[in-house]
């Protein structure tokens, strides 16, 4: 049985000083605007928790400032750090290969819809372990042809 | 987001229910897009008088603050086209009066202070200015104000994160993502001197913690919002 391991929340996120999704309000929810046409990315810092063994995903929950369907992808990248590991944290990061995936938004504008990806290449993530989990909308993906800001209201890391 | 202040009707104030020109600290992000002489990011007025107040000087590469007499300018500015955190404290004493500025991009901090003048009764507070120009010309975010004279540890707390980390004490709460409402729950809205526009802010998260579900621990060791609350999906 899946189990969800974190919520990630726009309130949680935190950016770059560059290319940076806006932390902004829809209908008084909390949102994270992605651009169309610059790549912009945000984080979150979890512990890895205790008993995690399995492979994980990502599943970003997200709906399109405009109406109609068209793509959105999406790359997330984690991050994982075991005390002790030789990772220079002052001035290196030592993200895993970004795992990839795209979905396309609903006809209606404000209607929400979701994409889930399989975080392959998680950094060998283990209980205990600091984590990074990047997130990056990838206009550069030949799939991205949604052209307005994705709002992402959520992300939610499941292990299978 | 950020609000949008770029001509002398665009402004937000208030004049009712105002902090006390010895007693208080307000802080927010500010960039500043070019110079229109005397950029005001925020002021405290007595009638007429400007008594407390953070701004540019005649370029965007002085930057000062006044106290109602003298203008103390920092050794250096952030200048213009960058975000940079922005903080103004008043106690009365030798060098209580207090700038702070620190660009997105650095963990320094530069200071300056000066012995605080007399100053009257306040009755209007400002973000940027309409008077004589002297708008800000640029974009304001995550406005924070105490009736109280944080100390420069709490100050830089409050750099990082859109929501306040000291509550005691505080004045106003004003994020300014869509509105100019006062999110600290004493009513204090701004009133806009202009219809509001809204951009993108700095890169400051709101500073909550994300979900972690279904951690194990004692019940009184999970606090509400932190990293290792429990919640039912």
């Amino acid at each position: 049985m899946a189990t969800t391991r974190f919520a990630l929340t726009p309130e949680s996120a935190h950016f770059p000083a560059t290319n940076f999704p806006a932390l902004s309000t829809v209908n008084a929810r909390p949102v994270l605007a992605f651009d169309t046409t610059t790549s912009e990315t945000c984080y979150w810092t979890v512990v890895a928790p205790q008993g995690l063994t399995g492979a994980l995903s990502a599943i970003i929950h997200f709906f399109g400032n405009a109406a109609g369907t068209a793509g959105v992808a999406f790359d997330v990248a984690v991050e994982a750090v075991t005390p002790g590991d030789a990772v220079d944290l002052d001035s290196a990061t030592s993200f895993d290969t970004v795992n990839g995936g795209n979905a396309a938004t609903l006809a209606t504008q404000g209607h929400q819809t979701s994409v889930s990806i399989t975080l392959t290449n998680a950094d060998s993530a283990a209980a205990g372990d600091y984590v990074r989990i990047s997130l990056a909308r990838d206009v550069a993906d030949a799939n991205d042809t949604f052209a307005a800001d994705a709002y992402v209201t959520l992300v939610e890391i499941r292990e299978a | 987001m950020a609000y949008s202040t770029t001509s002398t009707s665009t402004y937000l104030y208030r004049t009712a229910s105002l902090p006390a020109p010895n007693t208080f600290t307000a802080c927010g992000w500010c960039y500043c897009t070019s110079s229109v002489s005397f950029n005001a990011l925020f002021t405290l007025i007595s009638g007429s008088s400007d008594e407390r107040l953070i701004q540019f000087g005649s370029s965007l590469a002085v930057f000062g603050i006044y106290d109602g007499s003298t203008t103390t300018n920092f050794a250096s500015s952030p200048g213009g086209g960058v975000w940079f955190f922005w903080a103004l404290s008043c106690t009365s004493g030798t060098n209580n009066f207090k700038g702070y500025w620190s660009l997105a991009s650095s963990n320094t901090f530069v200071t300056v202070s000066a012995t605080p003048a007399a100053a009257g009764t306040i009755d209007t507070m400002r973000l940027s200015n309409d008077v004589a120009n002297e708008y800000l010309n640029g974009n304001a975010a995550h406005i924070k104000i105490w009736d109280a004279v944080l100390t420069q540890a709490e100050i830089e707390q409050e750099k990082w994160s859109v929501r306040p980390q000291r509550i005691a004490n505080l004045h106003l709460w004003s994020p300014l993502f869509k509105d100019d409402f006062d999110y600290s729950g004493n009513g204090k809205n701004w009133t806009s001197g202009g219809a509001d526009t809204f951009v993108d802010g700095p890169s400051v998260g709101w500073g909550a913690q994300p979900y972690m579900v279904g951690a194990v621990g004692a019940a009184a060791a999970h606090t509400p919002g932190s990293i290792y609350s429990s919640i039912s999906l």
